[in-house]
């Protein structure tokens, strides 16, 4: 790990000084044209004479010295400049991509809209300039040598952006128009605020994903659920690809100790999310699948979605760096009990936190800081026909808010297009990450310092003194991740309309989590630590074949086949060792008493497919595919399932009946089948082999069920996407419905049939459903001022249809699967007259709502400026799910002198329990105190994000591009009145992966505020 | 459709075939996966695993005992609950002499470690056949954990299940107690295991005094030896689960969850200093972890010391309960001072004064209040309860014992744990 981590800073570095040099060479080229006849960029003379040209440093200055010799011999030359505007606006666009395809000849709009192609060779040339979200452009250009030519584009926005090209959920490439169903992309280059990790990319910003589970610690990961709750049994967390390679999406274990019982809740509480490895810098766009009707192709594990990410790419021509730099803070917002619930704290009964802090950080405010975070980043991107390349390198340097928690993240990449020859084609894209994580001792932990600064006196300690909890702080909670992911895939096209494309992958990452209680600590003298190592690797086989072929004259056919392999590979050891002999760095050895876990697991995925699409005059699309598919976990026979799928789209707008005016509209209908598979050990009955004071000992582990398969998701989907009035409004619909049938559901087992807990079985029968619609307008388009607004509406309603006969069951944090419920419905005592003075009135059993929302609303909007200043927000509004408070329930049976009972515990002293409310009575009493009666409805706002961008254009010295952004992230954040304390999007006990969440003694995700600054060169 | 068509698609098909197949072969390579770790169930059909089955069924016991006896210890005042938090099996309600379906572990524990023994047992005949089983050291070992798990369950459920099948009374289950430890006896005589043979005898004893068969009882505890012990053990290795948590849930690491504060055995051990009951204070640890409902509130700590460690045994049978029994059936019989003599030659035994009865009555008292002492947080003290309750025998209890004040019969207290709450919704032989 330690090579891996000192080999990516010499890369960084190594990357930094090239950019120095390479920049520095490019910058004083540009900069000595510049000088020359004053233009911007450097007029066509200037730079043709700048390929002719050498850069010598020398000292106190920079000569230019023609190249000798060669002058005479070099080909005929010219020049193509100009400026890509806005149609209709003039608004210069910066990122369109102006190219001349075949000659690996291109370049980058600055903020300014302007392109340079220097060294183009004379004659006539094709010229092409796209832009995500706008239409396409080409023209044919007379280049004249020793001439520069002026050509300048405007560009349409294309809201629906028909002929762009997908990969996500087809088996190729596909244009949008072909498409029977949604697919949702994230451009990262819309993306100004610079996104933290992938998590915080993805959060708001795609209808039907919701992100929950996070915590406000260092390195934590978050649940990713699409179109809600699929699978009851198996994990949510969608599929990701990135570049076409399988890569990890669960998140890596806990670092908690390996022994049972009670040590094992001495962790951070948190998981880390192998998505948050990927640099988000490195992101062109993420493509995210959120149903079996589009997932058929990805096979029995893809119910619940796919997220495809795709890095960016060399292009050609001149290489193009990108240098940018964030400074900012993290800071906790107000999320303890809130005003409603406060009373008086009377000192004298005990009920004032001895270190002080206020309610509305949940007393933690001496602990909580403003912390710093910083981010490098930097890439050059370029090429040539043969060879395109963009390489990356970066660092962050984050604090977080808990006394504890810092993050160091060191990334680079590799992206290689190669040209073998014409028909062969082979990118090779490859990543390394190294991350080193140190966490606070937060959740549910008796030796954590949330917990105990929160419960006071009532602690483990007895003592709510700063000098005491402080001590808390003397455990390392370290984590550390290794990653390598790499791709090759080859495209090779024998004849014309046939193409295969095979990509082989590699991922593996190296987690390893030290927990060292070091000896003396206040809560466990002797000391211990236990460190976890865990690999996982994934090997992933994709072959893809492609033939088109015209069967008439307006109807087409792409036939496309492939097979795919996956084979995961997990590896957990962990060491345990107690009683250190004295102080000192310890190691495993060191302790008295020492104690070593092994797993391992391997699970083969593989299968193949067959689907056809057939294109009617361009506008008709009938696609039918078929995916069979099989599973190591069931056995030798494979357990082979077939998934069928057929999608329709129709381009009703290229009608001839269709005026132009009136905009354009796709009408769509997808329906398919997915799977998801049980666990490599769900099928049979095993034992788990075990000790008893030293002695082996066999203990029942699962009691099997030879007749397991996967359980399989079949989802309707029918939508249209429309643009109306010249784009400036758009709409996308979409209805789903998805049935699960033979769910896998944990049957809970008769207990005295030897108590070998729940048994997955599939019996059950679910249902999702749902609209998502996002509507976007354009309220205001002139040149000094455009205004647009949007907003995307997710609905989700699932039910458990039928449990096959099986007895209702829990799956924890007071979530139940009922027939005739939500899917993890939340269950619990109703009290009916809380604030009534008076006894109180229970409704035992009450189903509160599901655990995932019911509605989820997205608000966006942004302001171009005059003076190319950008301003935009985005907020989420969340309702319909409820959680449970796990962490004042357990805080209140305990006596803790929480704001929800001070004035109940001065009654009570008082002797006047009569003048309690109801709820008072349940809550402030601890041996009336019941769990499920803290249930909060998880109704919230969130400002997700503001954001300003102030585009410097060339205003830095010997720099194309450059521009500052100043934003916000979460800033502010608005909760039901009933919602009591912490935050809805808290993770639960061990922060992400549950299917019902609980509240615990965890920070929520902070507000960070950042200032970034970019520059191209 | 051309020829040209038709050919490119006859290539087309040939090259994705060839690159198919090639997929197909890398992938194919390695479909068959066999994961280490778990064992499947027909590995333990290997007469070289029934040692290893054995332990887990002890291991079984060890953890049913633990959930069973911390519990119990509280729904009995043997211990006190200091926090409402229902933690290490302390729940809240078991305090005020409540106990909930919903103390599953409890339930699960003593059911699994109940199958497992009778689930070896029955492998044990298979793979050997009855013959050579009834001499073997597994086969009585495993009748003597069997027993002494119908045992917990018999003395500590007033009905309980077996199988999935309907609710039986505890007599079912502790006949089925003396049934495995008369089969313990034959098959440790056979295989030379004195200490099994003895321990089974003991635990005979004592369910058939549970089942009134005084006779009987008194007739197996005869033949055990005032100094004999039999234990469960516990372990301090880095695995919890092989603790012994009625010390380790006060053992400050970091947990305090009981307290021996306002217990028959406070005033108890202060006045007698009987070995029996140990409990100290802790210093810098004046309250246990939480508070209870006032007028309580914070709970005094005092930490028990009949458990000193994480390996501290539970007794299972000893010869001191033996004598007890003795003393019982005599009583039974009439014969107080008979059972006085016993109970004082305990008592001198370990150096604390001699009870003193004018009567049956209070001879009684003292013999309920001695058990109360001899078998101390050993998971005993419900069964005795109900049992003294079901065949109205006379004598108090103690104060504390039937606190909150329930009178002579112990109105309003739970006496038994409930069927779970877990099998009542998954058995269908359960309403």
């Amino acid at each position: 790990m330690c090579f891996t981590r000192r080999f990516l800073l010499a890369a960084v570095c190594v990357l930094a000084a090239t950019a120095v040099r390479d920049g520095w060479s490019q910058t004083l080229t540009i900069r000595g044209d510049a000088g020359r006849d004053g233009t911007e960029v450097g007029g066509a003379p200037a730079v043709e004479r700048s390929a002719a040209l050498v850069v010598n440093e020398v000292p106190g200055g920079t000569a230019l010295t023609p190249l000798s010799g060669r002058a005479s011999s070099r080909p005929r030359q010219g020049s193509v400049v100009g400026t890509v505007t806005l149609r209709g606006l003039g608004t210069p666009l910066s990122s369109a991509q102006v190219y001349i395809p075949g000659t690996g000849i291109g370049a980058l709009t600055n903020a300014s809209g302007r392109y340079l192609l220097p060294s183009v060779p004379a004659g006539e040339h094709t010229l092409r300039v796209e832009r995500l979200g706008y239409g396409p452009v080409q023209r044919t250009v007379l280049v004249r040598e020793d001439a520069s030519t002026v050509e300048n584009f405007e560009l349409s926005e294309e809201a629906l952006a028909l002929d762009a090209i997908v990969v996500t959920g087809t088996p190729g490439q596909a244009r949008r128009r072909e498409v029977g169903n949604t697919v949702a992309q994230v451009t990262v280059t819309d993306v100004v605020a610079a996104p933290t990790n992938i998590d915080a990319l993805l959060r708001g910003r795609v209808a039907g994903l919701n992100v929950t589970g996070v915590t406000g610690q260092a390195g934590t990961g978050a649940d990713i659920r699409l179109r809600g709750v699929v699978s009851v049994a198996m994990s949510n967390q969608p599929l990701i690809y990135i570049d076409g390679v399988r890569v990890r999406g669960d998140a890596y274990p806990t670092n908690n100790p390996p022994v049972g019982g009670s040590a094992q809740l001495y962790g951070p509480f948190n998981r880390n999310s192998p998505l948050n490895d990927i640099n988000p810098e490195d992101i062109e766009r993420v493509e995210v699948v959120k149903g079996a009707a589009a997932t058929t192709l990805y096979g029995t594990e893809a119910a619940v979605g796919v997220i495809q990410i795709f890095t960016k790419r060399g292009r050609s021509g001149r290489p193009v760096w990108d240098l940018r730099v964030d400074q900012g803070i993290s800071k906790i917002l107000p999320f303890g009990v809130r005003e409603t619930l406060r009373g008086t704290p009377v000192e004298s009964l005990g009920v004032v936190h001895q270190a002080g802090g206020t309610p509305q950080y949940w007393f933690l405010d001496p602990w909580l800081r403003n912390a710093w975070q910083q981010s490098y980043n930097l890439s050059v991107r370029g090429g040539t026909e043969l060879l395109r390349y963009y390489l990356s390198g970066s660092f962050d340097d984050r604090d977080f808010p808990l006394p504890s928690d810092s993050e160091k993240k060191y990334s680079v990449r590799g992206n290689f297009g190669i040209a073998l020859s014409e028909q062969f084609l082979l990118d090779w894209n490859t990543s390394l990450n190294a991350s080193e994580v140190h966490n606070t001792s937060t959740g549910n932990n008796v030796h954590g310092l949330t917990l105990n600064v929160i419960r006071d006196n009532r602690n483990y300690m007895n003592d709510g003194s700063k000098e005491k909890l402080d001590s808390l702080l003397d455990q390392e909670l370290k984590t550390q991740i290794d990653r390598l992911t790499t791709g090759v895939t080859l495209s090779y096209t024998p004849v014309p309309h046939f193409t295969n494309r095979f990509t082989a992958g590699y991922d593996r990452s190296e987690w390893e989590g030290t927990n060292l209680r070091p000896y003396g600590f206040i809560l466990w003298k002797p000391g211990f630590m236990s460190v976890k190592r865990f690999t996982n690797s994934t090997v992933s086989l994709d072959y893809v074949g492609t033939y088109e072929l015209r069967l008439a004259s307006e109807l087409r056919s792409s036939f496309s086949f492939g097979v795919q392999s996956i084979r995961t590979e997990e590896h957990d050891l962990s060491g345990w060792s107690e009683e250190f002999p004295g102080p000192g760095l310890p190691t495993i050895s060191t302790g008295a008493k020492t104690l070593a876990t092994e797993t391992r697991l391997k699970v083969i995925t593989g299968g193949g497919f067959a689907q056809s699409l057939f294109d009617y005059k361009n506008r008709y699309f009938l696609t039918v595919g078929l995916r069979v598919d099989g599973n190591s976990a069931f056995g030798q026979d494979f357990g082979l399932q077939a998934y069928p799928k057929a999608s329709f789209s129709y381009v009703l707008s290229d009608e001839g009946f269709w005026p132009e005016s009136w905009g354009e509209v796709k009408l769509r209908a997808a329906y398919g089948h997915a799977g998801r598979a049980p666990g490599a050990f769900d099928a049979v009955r095993t034992w788990t082999p075990d000790g008893w004071g030293g002695q082996p000992a066999f203990r029942p582990r699962n009691v099997g069920n030879a007749g397991l398969g996967p359980e399989r998701t079949g989802e309707l989907e029918v939508g249209f996407d429309a643009a109306f009035l010249d784009n400036r409004l758009s709409t996308e619909f979409t209805y789903y419905v998805q049935k699960t049938t033979g769910a896998l559901l944990s049957v809970r087992q008769i207990p005295s049939e030897g108590n070998w807990g729940s048994q997955l079985e599939n019996v059950g029968k679910l249902q999702n459903k749902g609209v998502e619609l996002a509507v976007d307008a354009t309220l205001i388009r002139k040149p000094s001022l455009t205004w647009a607004a949007g907003f995307t509406l997710s609905t989700n309603f699932s039910e458990v249809l039928s449990l096959g006969g099986a007895p209702s069951f829990s799956v924890g944090n007071y979530g139940f699967v009922r027939e005739g419920d939500p899917v993890g419905v939340l269950v619990g005592i109703n009290i009916k007259n809380p604030r009534e003075v008076a006894e109180p009135v229970l409704e035992r059993n009450y189903a509160f709502g599901p655990s995932q929302p019911t509605h989820i609303w997205l608000f966006r909007t942004s302001f171009s400026l005059p003076g190319g200043l950008e301003l935009a927000g985005r907020g989420e509004y969340q309702t319909g799910g409820w959680v449970n408070d796990g962490g004042t329930r357990f805080g209140l049976t305990r006596g803790a002198p929480y704001p929800h009972c001070y004035d109940a515990v001065a009654d009570i002293e008082a002797g006047r329990r009569d003048n309690l409310t109801a709820q008072e009575r349940i809550w402030c009493i601890p041996q009336r105190l019941l769990g499920d009666v803290f249930m909060y409805p998880k109704t919230f706002f969130k400002l997700r994000e503001v954001w300003l961008r102030i585009p410097l254009g060339t205003v830095v010295p010997r720099t194309s591009d450059a521009s500052v952004t100043l934003s916000g992230q979460n800033v502010w954040t608005w909760l039901h009145k009933d919602f009591l304390a912490w935050d809805p999007e808290q993770g639960g006990f061990f922060g992400a992966g549950y299917l019902v969440n609980r509240l615990w003694e965890h920070t929520p995700p902070p507000a960070v505020f950042t200032a970034s600054a970019r520059v191209t060169f | 459709m051309s020829a040209h068509v038709i050919r490119a698609g006859r290539k087309a098909a040939r090259w994705g075939m060839a690159l198919s197949l090639l997929v197909l072969g890398l992938a194919a390579c390695d479909l068959d996966v066999s994961n280490p770790g778990p064992v499947a169930d027909e590995f333990l059909d290997n007469p070289a695993a029934f040692a290893a089955i054995v332990n887990g069924m002890g291991r079984e016991l060890s953890d049913a005992l633990n959930w069973i006896g911390i519990t119990s210890a509280i729904v009995t005042r043997e211990l006190h609950a200091t926090s409402g938090t229902p933690v290490q099996g302390v729940p809240a309600e078991a305090h005020n002499g409540k106990l909930s379906p919903e103390f599953d572990q409890q339930w699960t524990r003593s059911q699994r470690a109940r199958w497992v023994s009778e689930d070896g047992i029955r492998r044990f005949k298979e793979v050997w056949g009855t013959t050579t089983y009834a001499s073997t050291r597994e086969g009585a070992r495993a009748n003597l954990w069997a027993g002494y798990a119908y045992r917990l369950i018999g003395e500590n459920y007033c009905q309980s299940v077996i199988d999935g099948g309907p609710a039986l009374a505890d007599t079912v289950f502790l006949r089925n107690a003396e049934a495995r430890f008369t089969e313990a006896i034959d098959v440790a005589g056979r295989a030379n295991l004195s200490d099994v043979a003895m321990a089974a005898r003991a635990a005979r004893a004592s369910v058939r005094a549970f089942l009134g068969n005084w006779a009987g009882a008194a007739q197996d505890a005869a033949a055990v030896p005032t100094d004999f012990v039999y234990r469960m053990p516990y372990f301090d290795r880095a695995v919890v689960d092989e603790y012994n948590w009625i010390y380790y849930a006060a053992a400050s690491v970091p947990w305090t969850v009981h307290s021996v504060w306002n217990t028959p055995q406070e005033q108890y051990y202060t006045d007698t200093r009987d070995p029996r009951t140990p409990w100290t204070t802790v210093a810098g640890r004046p309250y246990g972890d939480g508070a209870l409902a006032a007028p309580i509130g914070r709970v005094p700590f005092y930490r028990e010391r009949k458990y000193t460690a994480n390996s501290s045994p539970i007794n299972l049978s000893t010869g001191r309960e033996m004598r007890l029994i003795e003393a019982e059936a005599a009583l039974v019989g009439g014969d107080w001072q008979k059972a006085m003599t016993t109970v004082n030659a305990l008592r001198q035994a370990v150096g604390v004064a001699p009870w003193t009865a004018s009567g049956a009555e209070e001879a009684w008292t003292r013999l309920k209040r001695e058990r109360g002492i001899e078998l101390w947080l050993e998971a005993r003290r419900l069964g005795d309860f109900r049992r003294w309750v079901r065949d109205r025998r006379p004598g108090d209890l103690h104060i504390l014992e039937t606190n909150p004040p329930s009178g002579p019969d112990l109105r309003g207290r739970d006496l038994c744990f409930p069927i779970a709450q877990s099998e009542t919704d998954t058995n269908p032989h359960l309403e």
